[in-house]
């Protein structure tokens, strides 16, 4: 049934430095926060008379080869006070560094997420780190601080809207971004149509955005990796922290199960007015019993089994729920649960082993008990993912594993019961099977010369039980395709197979102390279709695999950056990337396609090519009072399609030119924090007709040149501020107030522009502006932790 | 129905959130337009000529072809009707009954419009329509969103066998309820060819619904006519994507299109085109006077 070729190992030749003559050991262990036992991600282990250091990974484990004798070890990270570690090395070591949260003098209280250096000194490129407490500090909607709209200020990101479920990255469209939870993938990353991201910021610990460069380990989208992870949890004490807002409240409480060995976190989240929709709801009554809200709830648990073995359970539900009455229903959320067994083999390989099931579904229905109508569909995931770093010398660190994911989608059921009956208009279930092997190595060939070079292979088969269809092409390209036949497959049996070689690549020069150049190339495989042809993404736009006819999307991108730093400390960090991206078989619809529950949406796609560049520009300050960024995108996004704007080039519906993004805090005095941020972006393209013609009494709107996206919407600006006020602190409780302002000079910004009939004069048309926020939004919240 | 379903909920959603706004867009080239909806009731029948005008003009000023030839063609037996120019884009043809001017179902109809030196041609087959059993009066209650008051529903099967289309008119003393809202179509007893509808009495939307203004019930006195004419596949798509672009705002609206058209240049070389649309409809009708 199964190819058996694909299952070949893959392989590959290393180039691994020169055996080294001096008597070497290893070094290895965990970076920890002193105060609450939490391991810390990234955090940096450099040795002091070398010039060898290593990050620690996502599970705080670190493995260093040292010469034998007397070293003294760096442990540093952002926010923390960096610890000198002397050891006398005779033998392989395993050890634990607890760092120390820095004093909260306003002095060097920072939004400063790296240590020193990392951004010049790494390999990596394109990628954003961000620590809970720097999301903390930017001005937030509604007072909420949020993860997916802080992404949004980063270089090289952005939304079409508010109002948007998703965002772009690097002119790539919202699917084709990997959002992980605990390594579960989140397939709507969105409460309330995008106004918050589905991670309560409570127990995230750390954020990484990867745009570019991306790594073997990570696959299945094109454009981007969102990785969140959560706090692990206090394993000393009880803790807990929270916060009530203006549109919602939440709570999270964490501590050690057993002391030093396990702990847990859980937290809770949930809206409980409607205030968004009240006001436009009041003009409405029989609107008025709305219910529009949501609530997350996740769980944590980790156990340390001994000195090799630790393992993780995850869980996270989340649901937006809205609806009038009992007649509107309208739902939508994520399911995901991930273990995680980390087993250190030797102290120079690590291994994590994730299993993971991840759920989205909506569900919706409108009617009464005679007349109704009721929609659910769900996509399923089960994954296994196996992960090993080798720290095979001290100059190359290889990471080696594989995934394998089933999907089981399904695309509608849908049931419309009357009283003259009901019909069943469910469609199939859909399933698939991806699987990947991958292969890397990260070495550092001189002291300025760094490479990381892989591969990975991944393959996807589209699996019965189910009908396939085949379909003729179109007369004229841009039409609906005609069926041609329907052949059945059974369960398991493979209906369409693909599998790409991946490579991935980065380089860096090291120019100077403070500065580098970085070159990297990636090419990514997606199998996953998320079909929308609404402006912006929404809750229901369906999941698809690829088919016998949609083929897998692939991306190749090339980027070069030049990262250079100013001052002693590093307080200034800049850099200037440039990127060009081609996507292969992006999915386009015919005019007047059906994406809900339609048997035959295949015959209503088109597929085209897309190409996206530009150029970033980023300055960072993480020292003094005065904390924040200034982020400058020049973009294009395009796409052509057969079929479509006359076969030419135009812009994707998340084409923005330019992107300007201004994030400040200023500490004002050991009470006061000021936020404020810019935002500033060109319009997004829009279709608009150019004529009208009548027929039967309907005035036709008609575009004469079938041009797509020639009109350009007015441009996006919005100023926010805050100010967050430290509470009295007493024995452990501490409190601030968070008041904020968004939107302040109550730009009316456009989410789209289109035409409607005008109400006063049914025979014509005028053109109107589809605003979500345009006043201005005062909020205030209150935040606590003990 | 699922495409409603997203209006409303784009309505709950921020329907306060709308703003006028000037755009500045170029028209195109003037193009002409054909409409041409022909049916078997003994009327005046009207195929309109004219061309189309910028975006945002207005559109009481779009503005007739005159001097083009008409005809529909019977393929079936080779009859041709020839339509005369009455002024202003409108070409009219009166049947004869005595004369055998019948438009038998099932024949093939080509309909051929010479403009100049162009010359757009369409087909159509005539289809069967629905006969109308009663219009029935249903006395409804004040409720949520409903004024109390009478209402009409439309008592009428689908006739066996699948894919027959429907375009059901209501008049109101005569005035045809004309919005895009009031367009009321069907593919067999409901709305599309995936929910089983063959031979059943329409259903509640578009017997009941469609017909009545929930917040305006009819009066005693009011005469109101309902029509079903029968459409070929192609017309109810043509008046879905009608529907579409016309409705297609909020947070959920999808990319503009243009509504093809089934009128074809016959020179294939020529770079002039016509929009409108060409069906022939069976039509029956029945008139209730509410008491």
């Amino acid at each position: 049934m199964y190819k058996k070729w694909a299952l070949i190992p893959l392989c590959a030749v290393f180039l691994i430095g020169p055996a080294q003559a001096q008597t070497t050991v290893n070094v290895s262990g965990y970076v920890r926060d002193l105060a609450s036992g939490e391991e810390l991600i990234n955090a940096s282990i450099s040795h002091e008379e070398g010039n060898n250091s290593v990050p620690s990974n996502a599970y705080g484990f670190f493995s260093l080869r040292l010469p034998a004798g007397p070293v003294t070890l760096r442990v540093s990270m952002g926010g923390y006070e960096t610890v000198l570690l002397k050891y006398n090395l005779t033998r392989d070591t395993s050890i634990v560094a607890e760092l120390s949260k820095k004093a909260e003098d306003m002095e060097t209280v920072t939004i400063r997420t790296s240590v020193r250096r990392d951004n010049v000194r790494k390999i990596e490129m394109s990628t954003q780190r961000l620590s809970g407490q720097a999301i903390k500090k930017i001005p937030a909607f509604l007072g909420e601080v949020d993860v997916v709209r802080s992404i949004q200020l980063l270089p090289g990101v952005s939304s079409v809207g508010e109002g948007s479920s998703g965002f772009n990255v690097r002119g790539g469209s919202t699917d084709q971004n990997l959002i992980l939870l605990d390594e579960a993938p989140v397939f709507n990353s969105s409460h309330l149509f995008g106004f918050f991201s589905i991670f309560n910021p409570d127990v995230v610990k750390d954020v990484q955005l990867v745009k570019g460069g991306i790594g073997a380990n990570y696959g299945g989208r094109l454009s981007s990796i969102v990785d969140v992870r959560s706090k692990d949890g206090n394993k000393k004490e009880v803790e807990g922290s929270g916060g009530v807002g203006t549109i919602f409240s939440r709570f999270s409480l964490e501590g050690p199960i057993i002391k030093d060995k396990a702990s847990f976190v859980v937290a809770a989240r949930r809206s409980y007015i409607d205030v968004l929709a009240k006001p436009f709801l009041a003009s409405q009554p029989e609107l008025k019993d709305s219910r529009f809200n949501f609530y997350d709830l996740s769980g944590k648990a980790n156990f340390t089994l001994g000195k090799k073995d630790r393992l993780y359970i995850a869980g996270y539900l989340g649901n937006d729920v809205f609806g009038a009455g009992d007649q509107i229903k309208f739902i939508w959320g994520n399911t995901t649960l991930s273990a995680r067994w980390n087993h250190v083999f030797s102290d120079k390989l690590f291994m994590n082993l994730t299993y993971f099931y991840s759920k989205y579904d909506y569900n919706l229905g409108f009617g009464d008990r005679d007349n109704s109508f009721d929609w659910s569909s769900n996509i399923f995931n089960y994954s296994m993912k196996p992960e090993f770093t080798w720290y095979l010398s001290p100059k190359n660190t290889v990471t080696f594993g594989g995934q394998s994911t089933y999907y089981v989608f399904r695309p509608g059921r849908a049931i419309s019961k009357q009283a003259s009956g009901s019909f069943n208009f469910s469609l199939p279930d859909r399933y698939s099977w991806e699987n990947a092997l991958f292969l890397s190595n990260d070495q550092q060939v001189s002291k300025r010369i760094s490479l990381r070079y892989g591969l990975r292979w991944s393959s996807f088969d589209y699996l019965g039980r189910g009908n396939a269809y085949y379909y003729s092409n179109p007369p004229i390209q841009g039409f609906r395709r005609q069926l041609d036949s329907v052949r059945n497959f059974s369960q398991n049996k493979s209906i369409a197979f693909y599998n790409f070689f991946e490579p991935r690549f980065a380089f860096k020069y090291q120019t100077g102390l403070q500065s580098s150049v970085k070159i990297s190339y990636n090419r990514m495989a997606q199998y996953l279709h998320l079909l929308s042809n609404t402006a912006a993404s929404s809750p229901l736009d369906v999941w698809m695999p690829s088919t016998n006819n949609v083929k897998p999307q692939l991306a190749d991108q090339i980027a070069a950056g030049y990262f250079k730093n100013f001052g002693k400390e590093d307080g200034i960090e800049t850099s200037v990337e440039v990127y060009y991206k081609d996507l292969q078989n992006q999915v386009d619809y015919v005019d007047g396609a059906d994406l809900l529950l339609n048997e035959y949406i295949e015959a209503d796609l088109l597929y085209g090519r897309g190409r996206a560049y530009g150029v970033e520009f980023y300055i960072k300050k993480s020292t003094g009072k005065l904390n924040g960024w200034i982020s400058y995108t020049l973009a294009r996004s395009e796409r052509r399609v057969d079929g479509i704007n006359n076969n030419g080039w135009f812009p994707t519906r998340f084409d923005r030119a330019h992107n300007l993004y201004v994030v400040a805090s200023y500490q004002l005095n050991k009470k006061w924090q000021l936020g404020g941020s810019f935002v500033f972006s060109t319009g997004t393209p829009a279709t608009f007709p150019t004529n009208l013609y009548q027929v039967q009494g309907f005035n036709i709107p008609h575009n004469v040149f079938g041009a797509r996206n020639n009109y350009r919407n007015p441009a996006y600006n919005r100023l926010d501020f805050s100010a967050t006020m430290q509470g009295k602190k007493k024995d452990k409780w501490k409190s601030e107030w968070v008041f904020g302002v968004y939107n302040s000079y109550a730009r009316q910004n456009p989410y789209s522009v289109y035409f409607r009939t005008d109400p006063n004069d049914a025979t014509r048309f005028k053109s109107v502006k589809f605003i979500v926020i345009g006043s201005i939004v005062p909020a205030v919240s209150y935040n606590f932790s003990f | 129905m699922k495409k409603q379903f997203l209006i409303i909920l784009s309505a709950l959603s921020f329907a306060a959130c709308e703003r006028p706004i000037d755009i500045d867009l170029d028209a195109g080239q003037a193009q002409y337009t054909i409409d041409a909806f022909v049916n078997t009731l003994d009327s005046e029948q009207v195929i309109r000529i004219t061309r189309s005008i910028p975006f945002t003009a207005d559109p009481s000023t779009i503005p007739g072809v005159t001097g083009a030839q008409v005809a529909i063609i019977d393929s079936t037996d080779f009859k041709v009707y020839f339509f005369q120019h009455k002024g202003n884009g409108i070409y009219s043809w009166k049947p004869n009954r005595s004369a055998g001017d019948t438009f038998a179902i099932g024949h093939q109809f080509v309909l051929a419009v010479a403009i100049g030196t162009d010359t757009f041609v369409s087909g159509t087959t005539l289809q069967p329509t629905a006969s109308i059993d009663s219009i029935g009066l249903v006395k409804e209650a004040e409720r949520l969103g409903v004024k109390g008051g009478n209402y009409v529903e439309l008592w009428a099967n689908d006739l066996p066998g699948r894919g027959n289309c429907y375009h059901i008119k209501t008049y109101v003393n005569g005035k045809l309820k004309d919005g895009v809202g009031d367009l009321n179509i069907a593919f067999d007893g409901a709305f599309g060819p995936n929910e089983g509808s063959d031979g059943i009495p329409f259903i509640v939307p578009i017997r009941y619904v469609q017909l009545n203004d929930f917040q305006n019930p009819y009066k005693t006195g009011d005469r109101v006519r309902v029509e079903v004419h029968s459409i070929s596949p192609e017309t109810l798509y043509f008046y879905t994507e009608v529907r579409t672009q016309l409705q297609n705002q909020g947070l959920f609206a999808t990319i503009p299109a243009n509504v093809k058209s089934n009128l074809f240049n016959i020179d294939p070389k020529s770079k002039i085109r016509a929009n409108g649309f060409f069906n022939m409809s069976a039509t029956r009708s029945l008139e209730r006077v509410i008491r």
